[in-house]
């Protein structure tokens, strides 16, 4: 059974980029949304098994998305990566407060290593 | 007639002392007598017979008449008459004629017996004379005249004087008694004047006697008693005159007399007259008390005789000085009768009394004067020591404003010798350019703070005050530019001195030089001001408390940031102006300010967010520190505060993080999406590169890596100084893993430049450091990235550990490169730093090594370095370690 990812990243280099590197991986089925609020969407309606989720969002914040997921009865329990560019404000403990499963640094991973990262969360 | 009886008769006739004649009617001499016939100077034969007449011529007429009339009546005539004798010499008779009647009764004959009674007429005559003279002069003396009965005092006569004097006529006077012309008043009573006249009996009396005139005038009479004799009888004879006036002088006289006397009397000395001979004429009571002579002995002594033999040259000396100059003074001593000393003090002069010269003069008793005055010189010998002995610079001025003291310290201070002050009035001299009062001569005066504002008042403003230490005295500093090389300060204060009765006599004056003083004073204040300045003008909050808190200083920008007015908060706690609110947890931490008074150390507000509240009520952030301030002794006297307002720093900051936040979000995702594709292009997944179009990507891929880095960095940065603490996530890790962490990252770098590495690590690769692996790992590779760059291509470095310290491993990144030149050593770890010498070398951003400190730091550990230029640099940095 394939695992559902959605990746919500407003920026579409970066998508794009995921998007190729993830084309390989046969048993990921990609869902991408570009803004929170579709982002959101969409995981209530596919319910994914991760979320690849960028906290610097216009309109609708991360932190907002991650708690409307968390709070939303129906996908409260999916695992929320926390995609972010520069450390800046997060740290595990920031993590666990918004319940959010793990964060990556974009900046700091190669695009294979997050493909690693992926496939760990989705125990792939 | 018988011619016995007729002879007889002639006989008888012939005895008769008389004259006698018997003449007939026809005036012939009939019978004439021996004594007649001398008288006559013709022989009796000669006369009897003739005429009478013929023998005195001269008479004739007179006697025929005269006999005539006798021969007619028959009545005996007697008569007296004075005869020319033929000698020419007159001589009076007293005739009896007798008419001869016969026996018929008629007269036939004359007897004429003359007695010669010349002498007894010319003694009658004489006493007439006198009788006249003196009752001419009787009258017409000037003084009252009476004649008393010497037994019963009876007035028997009175002179025209004394009638013109006291009223009574003569035949009054001849009734009345003494008494009733005398005053009544003792002893002017009638009663004394019987006694009076009964002494006067035997001797002259002279006395005063009160008279009162018949109108009831009283008036003096000096009178004049005298015993007279008068034909056998005794009178007394008073003669009196009017002394109204001299009276009237002489008691004006004798009460000026008393007057005088007691005048001399009272003299506090002695008084004395004395003539050129050394008679003394007049002195007082004093003199004979004084001396213990009596007023006898005084009379008959000489003024020498009052003095002692040594004494007796001055005296003689000073008496000549008198006469001949008209005065004298003299200091001397007396001797008295019991051959006492005594200090006296003699004034004399010269006056002319009734056209002879005389000495008068006083004499006083200075015993206690003299006594007084040697206490006096004790007093002064031992003031001159304490003034002399002084070591600060005294002086002393009398009653006259004369210098009576000048000490050696003055002499030296205002460099003027004793000799040139001493007994003058030029006090000014030293001190000033033009004469005036100095501060002695004002408070001698008694001169009020008007008189003192005149001559101590600089640009309107009076520099004297009266001394708090002693009445009466004033001080006052002030500047002297005529004394020493540049001028002198000078602290002076003079007060008056007094004698017993507290009068003032004179004035003291002691002066410090406070010159060195008033230097470090006002090099003291310029300092301060100095200080003050830089405070005021420093761009931070600045003011410094005491050991208590209570504030002392207080800049300008204080007031800026704190909305407190100097007034408002200066000598005030701070505690109590300054409210400090700290946002950071539940534990109050103690102010940074007391902390640092306590710890007595440099304290930093640590806190991020501390805040202090505005006068108005409105908070701002603040940064700052508290120094503590220690006196001389090293004591701590207070502390040195600086407050900043960071507010605007805050929201700067903030805007600054936010922008870089911003930036580095901005710049990261396309940075990410550049290095992802990158990626994705060189694993060839979706296509193969050729070598070219590898190389390319590859640098693309390299590019972004390093502005990815640059971003984090820039984060870092700002982070970093911005001051937050960092989130260090701290893991255990042995160094081992941590060193191999690194070499894999630093591959690219080496090998770009062939750069050989060597590691050392053993010993301690078993070591398990408490740290943040990433950051960590940052340290390293942002040291080795600079030692690369500062190598030379095939250059070495060393990355090694030891073991130096108990709780640290000491790291060490070592290269053979250019090195950093000495100037340049302190500013190896400031942001953006980039050393001279590889400036275009090549492209950093000169934040690594400062990040890499502030990392280290972060630890809670030490970075440093050594350099050499040219040879190369090796950096250190401690970690903590956990022992086992």
């Amino acid at each position: 059974m394939n695992k559902k990812l959605l990746i919500i990243e407003d920026d579409t280099s970066l998508q794009k980029a995921m998007e190729s590197a993830l084309s390989k991986e046969k048993r990921i089925d990609l869902f991408q949304a570009f803004d929170g609020e579709e982002g959101f969407e969409i995981a209530k309606i596919e319910k994914p098994d991760l979320i690849i989720l960028d906290l610097m969002m216009p309109e609708k914040d991360g932190y907002r998305v991650l708690y409307d997921i968390k709070h939303n009865s129906k996908i409260k329990d999916t695992p929320v990566v926390i995609l972010t560019v520069i450390d800046s404000k997060v740290s595990d403990l920031e993590c666990e407060t918004h319940g959010a499963e793990d964060y990556l640094i974009k900046s700091e991973f190669t695009i294979n290593e997050l493909v690693a990262k992926i496939k760990k969360h989705l125990k792939l | 007639m018988t011619t016995n009886e007729n002879q007889k008769y002639k006989e008888l006739i012939n005895d008769l002392p008389n004259l006698f004649f018997l003449l007939d009617n026809k005036n012939n001499v009939i019978i004439i007598n021996k004594v007649a016939a001398k008288f006559l100077g013709e022989k009796i034969s000669n006369i009897e017979g003739k005429p009478i007449f013929k023998f005195l011529p001269r008479q004739k007429a007179e006697l025929i008449k005269r006999h005539k009339k006798i021969f007619r009546t028959g009545k005996t005539d007697e008569f007296e008459d004075f005869l020319q004798i033929p000698d020419g010499s007159f001589r009076w008779f007293w005739s009896v004629i007798k008419p001869i009647k016969n026996k018929k009764g008629k007269v036939e004959f004359i007897q004429v017996i003359s007695h010669d009674i010349t002498s007894k007429k010319e003694a009658e005559n004489e006493l007439i004379e006198n009788q006249q003279k003196f009752y001419s002069f009787f009258n017409n003396v000037n003084d009252a005249i009476f004649v008393h009965d010497a037994k019963t005092g009876e007035i028997l006569d009175v002179n025209k004087k004394t009638v013109d004097e006291i009223g009574y006529s003569k035949e009054e006077f001849k009734k009345i008694n003494i008494g009733d012309f005398s005053s009544g008043v003792e002893p002017y009573t009638f009663k004394n004047a019987v006694k009076l006249i009964k002494k006067a009996l035997k001797k002259p009396q002279i006395f005063e006697w009160h008279v009162k005139s018949k109108n009831g005038n009283l008036f003096w009479m000096e009178v004049n008693l005298k015993k007279i004799s008068i034909l056998g009888q005794d009178y007394i004879v008073a003669i009196a005159r009017n002394i109204s006036e001299n009276k009237e002088a002489q008691l004006s006289l004798e009460e000026e007399k008393n007057i005088t006397d007691s005048m001399i009397n009272s003299v506090p000395g002695v008084f004395y007259i004395f003539d050129k001979e050394g008679k003394f004429l007049l002195w007082n009571r004093n003199l004979e008390k004084i001396s213990g002579f009596s007023k006898k002995e005084i009379e008959n002594m000489s003024p020498l005789d009052f003095f002692g033999v040594k004494e007796k040259i001055r005296i003689i000396k000073i008496i000549k000085e008198v006469f001949d100059k008209g005065f004298g003074i003299i200091e001397t001593e007396i001797l008295t009768k019991k051959r006492k000393t005594i200090p006296f003090y003699f004034n004399s002069s010269l006056i002319e009394i009734k056209h002879k010269n005389y000495l008068i003069g006083t004499g006083l008793d200075i015993s206690k004067r003299i006594k007084a005055e040697n206490k006096l010189k004790e007093n002064e010998r031992l003031l001159s020591n304490i003034i002399g002995g002084s070591a600060v610079p005294t002086f002393v001025i009398n009653k006259e404003h004369r210098v009576t003291h000048w000490n050696s310290a003055c002499e030296k201070v205002f460099e003027t010798p004793a000799g040139e002050m001493l007994n003058k009035k030029r006090l000014w001299e030293p001190f000033y350019y033009k004469k005036r009062p100095v501060m002695a001569d004002l408070v001698l005066e008694k001169a009020v703070t008007k008189d003192f504002d005149k001559w101590y008042t600089r640009d309107g403003k009076p520099f004297h005050k009266k001394s708090y230490l002693v009445e009466g005295a004033r001080e006052a500093i002030d500047f002297f530019p005529k004394l020493g090389k540049d001028g002198k300060w000078l602290f002076f204060t003079a007060a008056p001195l007094k004698n017993k009765k507290g009068e003032i006599i004179g004035a003291i004056e002691s002066i410090q030089d406070i010159t060195e003083r008033k230097k470090r004073e006002e090099d003291l204040r310029q300092s301060e001001e100095r200080n003050k300045a830089i405070i005021k003008n420093v761009g931070e909050g600045v003011f410094v408390v005491d050991k208590k808190g209570k504030i002392l200083l207080f800049n300008d920008y204080i007031t800026r940031v704190t909305g407190y007015s100097k007034k408002e908060v200066l000598g005030k706690n701070y505690k109590k102006i300054f409210k400090f609110i700290f946002h950071n947890g539940n534990c109050k931490p103690k102010c940074f300010i007391e902390k640092s008074l306590e710890k007595e150390k440099f304290e930093r507000i640590e806190e991020k967010n501390i805040e202090l509240v505005k006068k108005d009520k409105t908070k701002i952030f603040i940064k700052g520190n508290a120094n503590p301030l220690r006196g001389k002794k090293g004591e701590i006297i207070g502390a040195v505060v600086v407050i900043r307002d960071i507010t605007k720093d805050r929201e700067l900051r903030k805007m600054k993080d936010e922008f870089i936040s911003m930036a580095s979000h901005q710049l990261g995702t396309p940075l990410t999406g550049i290095k992802w594709f990158t990626e994705l292009l060189l694993e060839q997944k979706f296509g193969k590169l050729n070598e070219n179009q590898k190389e390319f990507v590859e640098k693309i891929h390299l590019g972004s890596e390093k502005l990815i880095k640059i971003s984090k960095d820039l984060l870092d940065v700002s982070r970093i100084e911005t001051g937050k603490k960092f989130k260090l996530i701290k893991k255990r890790i042995r160094v081992d893993q941590v060193i191999c962490g690194i070499l894999n990252d630093i591959d690219f770098l080496v090998t770009s430049k062939d750069i050989k590495v060597k590691v050392d690590i053993n010993p301690c690769e078993d070591k398990v450091l408490i740290i943040d692996p990433e950051k960590t790992k940052m340290i390293f590779f942002n040291l080795i990235d600079n030692a690369i760059k500062y190598s030379k291509t095939g250059g070495k470095i060393e990355i090694g550990c030891s073991k130096k310290s108990k709780n640290n491993i000491i790291f060490y990144v070592k290269d053979n490169g250019i090195g950093i030149s000495k100037s340049e050593n302190k500013n190896v770890f400031q942001s953006f730093f980039r050393g001279e010498n590889i400036a275009t070398q090549s492209a950093g951003t000169g934040l690594g090594l400062y990040i890499a400190k502030a990392f280290v730091e972060a630890h809670e550990g030490n970075m440093w370095f050594k350099s050499k230029e040219g040879q190369g640099t090796t950096f250190f940095f401690s970690l903590p370690f956990k022992k086992k």
